[in-house]
Parts: C-alpha cells; sequence; structure tokens
C-alpha cells in the first residue's frame, strides 16, 4: 500500500521463469489497477544460487508514481537473502524521491523478516507513507530490568499488516537533537498505575 | 536509523507487562501517532539466573 490514506494497492507476484530456477521473475502492479499481466510489470531479477539451498535475489522496479497522490518514489526494489538459511524480504524505495524507506522489519531479529505468501489472503502488507502520521516499532528490546536502566531502540516508520512488515526509514530523518518522548506506563508493587517519563537522545 | 536511549524502571516496580508509549513532539516537522510498545519487566535477579 502506499499513500497517507493507503488507497494506492500494489499487489506483487513472485515466479520462476523455469522450473528449476528461483524465483527470478517479480510481477507487481505498478499502475494499482488490479491486472498483474501488463508486459511492463514482468521484472526479471537477478538471481545468485548461495551454499544450503536457496537464492539471493534482487528485483530494480522502476520508479513508482502513485495514481492516487501523483507523487513520484524512486529506486524502487524488492530483495530475498538470506540470514541463517531463512529468506527474508524487503522491498524498499525511496518516498518522493528523497527519503529511503524499507519494509519488512520483524521486532526482533530472531522472529524472521518478512516473508512472501502462498496466497493472497495471506499476504503481507507492507505500506509506504513517509508523510506521517508516523508509528514506531521496537527492535529488541523486549525486557526491561526493573530497578536498572536498559536500552529502548525504536524504528520510526508505519505499521503494516501481518507478521514482520514494519516499514522504517532506513535513514535518520529527525533532525539532530530532536528527542523521541517515552513514556513508561506501569504497575508498582501497591497496585497503583505510574507513569515515568524518559526522552530518548541517541540514534545509529 | 534506530533511535534509542535508556529508560530506567523503578525499583517498586512490578515484574510483568508494562507498556512504553513514545511519540515526537508536537513541534517535530514529522507528525506521529502514540505507539504502545510492549515490554516485560523483570527482577534483575531473574536475568541474572537466565544468563
Amino acid at each position: 500500500m502506499a499513500g497517507p490514506e493507503a488507497k494506492t494497492r500494489v499487489w506483487m507476484v513472485l515466479d520462476r521463469s523455469k522450473p528449476d530456477a528461483p524465483y527470478d521473475v517479480l510481477y507487481a502492479d505498478l499502475n494499482a489497477n488490479g491486472d498483474l499481466r501488463e508486459a511492463e510489470e514482468r521484472i526479471a531479477g537477478e538471481t545468485e544460487w548461495i551454499a544450503g539451498g536457496g537464492a539471493n535475489a534482487r528485483f530494480a522496479l522502476p520508479d513508482f508514481k502513485d495514481p492516487a497522490t501523483g507523487d513520484k518514489h524512486t529506486q524502487f526494489r524488492l530483495e530475498i537473502y538470506h540470514n541463517s538459511g531463512r529468506p527474508m524480504y524487503m522491498l524498499e524505495l525511496k518516498w518522493k524521491g528523497t527519503l529511503p524507506m524499507r519494509g519488512g522489519y520483524p521486532e526482533d531479529g530472531t522472529a524472521g523478516y518478512m516473508r512472501f505468501a502462498e496466497s493472497a489472503k495471506e499476504a503481507p502488507i507492507i505500506w509506504f507513507n513517509g508523510d506521517g502520521p508516523l508509528r514506531f516499532q521496537r527492535w529488541y528490546s523486549d525486557r526491561l530490568r526493573i530497578g536498572k536502566e536498559d536500552d529502548l531502540r525504536l524504528f520510526l516508520g508505519q505499521q503494516g499488516v501481518g507478521r514482520s512488515t514494519f516499514c522504517a526509514f532506513s535513514t535518520h530523518v529527525l533532525p539532530e537533537g530532536e528527542v523521541i518522548h517515552a513514556t513508561l506506563i506501569y504497575s508498582n508493587t501497591a497496585g497503583k498505575q505510574q507513569h515515568k517519563r524518559v526522552e530518548l537522545k541517541e540514534r545509529c | 536509523m534506530l533511535y534509542h536511549g535508556p529508560v530506567g524502571v523503578p525499583s517498586d516496580a512490578c515484574p510483568g507487562k508494562a507498556v512504553v508509549r513514545v511519540e515526537l513532539s508536537p513541534d517535530s516537522a514529522f507528525r506521529s501517532l502514540a505507539t504502545d510498545i510492549t515490554v516485560e519487566l523483570i527482577s534483575d535477579a531473574k536475568e541474572e539466573v537466565e544468563r
């Protein structure tokens, strides 16, 4: 999906050019008309078999002009690569030609990155929307120790639908010095809800 | 591309689920929706045992 109102839907389907090939063909509904059979919407990928099975692949798509907003997004790509033998799918583009975004992040790496599904009903949905309003997703940081300080790490971007579908800016878009406000909401030993505010000032 | 920083958990916090609500400043050039990040508060002793 793309755009502030997620009106544009670009379906993608992976295929093989021959039975013994890896996924090396991508059909992408670039004009968002629901028809993936148009000639310019068949994209051949660069593939490379890897040791242990599977193949990495890279599909370079044309610039994407959102029919709903008229905005043009550049450097549109789908990459398939492997981490510890598991395929990972990352979809990326430069929002309005300026802000790089990547979709397919889990909350932590052990959960596995986005994968294409076997059917449209189960398909993961990535939402490219660099205009906001923006949301957050943690990166690891799922446990905090009582009486201690632990690092909370966050992506900034948009939540998709399905497992591992967060779409994050892959550059620091916030000006230097701008902080993220965080409020820890917890129960104390007396059973009362408490709020503790902190500012997240670091970036990496 | 990650934003981060230390979050201190007071000593009187109960172990279990908690929430960290995160958002950008109203003065930011970007708009954000407050997002609730679910976390597990654990006793430091438990962490040491698991390690």
